[in-house]
């Protein structure tokens, strides 16, 4: 007897088989690995990466930039958020730089900020200022919707700060800070490699990127490209059950 | 207290015009009548809650200790943490729980009590307040005999010397509470 779970998985293996089917055949129709590398092809170059000290070295250059500027960037939108809620002149004043940086092309704000900051750190940048609307606007968000008859309590009661945070705002925000962390993680991986592919940093996985096009290897174009989204999908898993073990036990 | 309100309205509905209500310092007031009658308006005035009336409140208490109508509870942490909310002391917040008959039940989440398990808690919370007053709306709401004698017992013990201006619907509740005077609205 199968279980549900079971099930479900067996199903969603089901479907990325499916795909790289249809990714094989779509290959093999086309003929030519340098409009369509085969999943094979790729794999193999994937195999060849992760012998190579430069490719790891790659990674670990991207990697440590774009967390590090997704972890400043959540702390202080956190802060701020929180700030701007109980000062609404502070939020008022962020509104408009908090909109206009998340409507502005990820390509424009790489050019500007190139101009001020060496290509090393773009990514650091560039992950800050993608992560940071999300973050921010979702909990403001989830500050205004905690329940005002908890507030009035805490009001009547004489609560402190820090224990309102703890044991009123922060259980309602869990939701929201785990919905914007998943979102802005993924946005951090996008605009940090687009970031580099524009900015060329030497040793980082952006600059593989726009070498594999240059010599149009398209397989290693792939196996960067796969290797980004496995680091993203693990680290968004690590970083949301840690996430959620930290707010948990701070809240219970 | 001296609670005068010339006016007081929500939107269009005039609550109240041109009353005086006194509460004597250190005694316990009922307020009890139907609903819809302003009760819950009046005490919320008098304990400091809403000051949008045309009026005045003499001698209001400076630490009111409120039980609302609503539990007002944290679903989303423990019974434990919704009362270590008010206090640092983790032993009287246990302590708390046990005079309202909630020994054992500090671990769980609000949303796997009943409703009269939830009213025992708040009470234990307001056990847990620094006052000078208390200020009680429906604090037998959901309650059975047993537990309503227990959370009576609670509540009296703490509101001792304090003043106390409650709620009810109920004339049994007025001397549960010994009432020494009451407001019929």
């Amino acid at each position: 007897m199968v279980s549900t779970t079971q099930r479900t998985r067996i199903i969603k293996a089901g479907a990325i088989a499916f795909w790289l089917a249809v990714w094989e055949i779509a290959s093999l129709l086309i003929g030519e690995e340098l409009f369509l590398p085969s999943p094979i092809s790729v794999l193999e170059a994937l195999a060849a990466s992760a012998v190579d000290l430069s490719f790891w070295s790659a990674v670990l250059f991207t990697l440590e930039r774009i967390i590090l500027g997704f972890i400043i960037s959540l702390s202080s939108a956190v802060i701020l958020a929180f700030l701007s809620y109980r000062w609404r002149i502070l939020g008022i004043l962020l509104e408009p730089i908090v909109k206009v940086v998340r409507a502005t092309p990820v390509a424009s704000i790489v050019i500007l900020i190139l101009v001020w900051v060496r290509s090393r750190n773009l990514s650091v940048v560039i992950s800050f200022m993608m992560v940071f609307p999300v973050v921010y606007q979702n909990v403001l968000k989830g500050l205004g919707d905690t329940d005002r008859n908890l507030i009035e309590m805490a009001d009547a009661y004489r609560i402190r700060t820090l224990k309102r945070i703890r044991y009123i705002y922060l259980p309602y925000l869990v939701p929201y800070l785990e919905s914007a962390i998943s979102i802005s993680l993924g946005l951090a991986w996008k605009s940090g490699i687009a970031a580099e592919v524009i900015g060329l940093p030497d040793g980082s996985i952006g600059e593989r990127v726009y070498e594999a096009k240059i010599y149009l290897s398209m397989p290693d174009l792939f196996a960067s490209t796969v290797t980004v989204i496995i680091l993203a999908f693990v680290f968004e898993r690590v970083f949301l059950y840690l996430s959620r073990i930290i707010l948990r036990r701070i809240s219970r | 207290m001296r609670i005068t309100i010339e006016e007081k309205r929500f939107g269009d509905k005039l609550i109240f015009s041109s009353v005086v209500f006194d509460i004597r310092k250190g005694m316990r007031t009922a307020l009890l009548g139907p609903s819809g009658r302003g009760k819950t308006t009046l005490l919320r005035i008098a304990a400091g809650l809403d000051d949008d009336f045309i009026g005045r409140v003499d001698d209001r208490p400076e630490m009111p200790g409120i039980l609302f109508q609503e539990d007002r509870l944290s679903e989303r942490v423990s019974v434990l943490s919704n009362l270590m909310a008010v206090t640092d002391d983790r032993q009287k917040a246990l302590e708390a729980l046990g005079r309202v008959g909630l020994e054992g039940e500090g671990g769980h989440y609000i949303p796997e009590l009943s409703g009269g398990m939830r009213r025992r808690v708040a009470i234990a919370r307001l056990l847990l307040l620094p006052s000078d007053s208390v200020f009680l709306d429906e604090p037998f709401q959901g309650l059975d005999g047993e537990s309503k004698k227990i959370a009576a017992s609670a509540l009296l013990e703490y509101s001792q010397g304090k003043t106390m201006l409650f709620i009810t619907h109920d004339e049994e509740d007025v001397s549960l509470l010994g009432a020494e005077s009451v407001i019929r609205l």
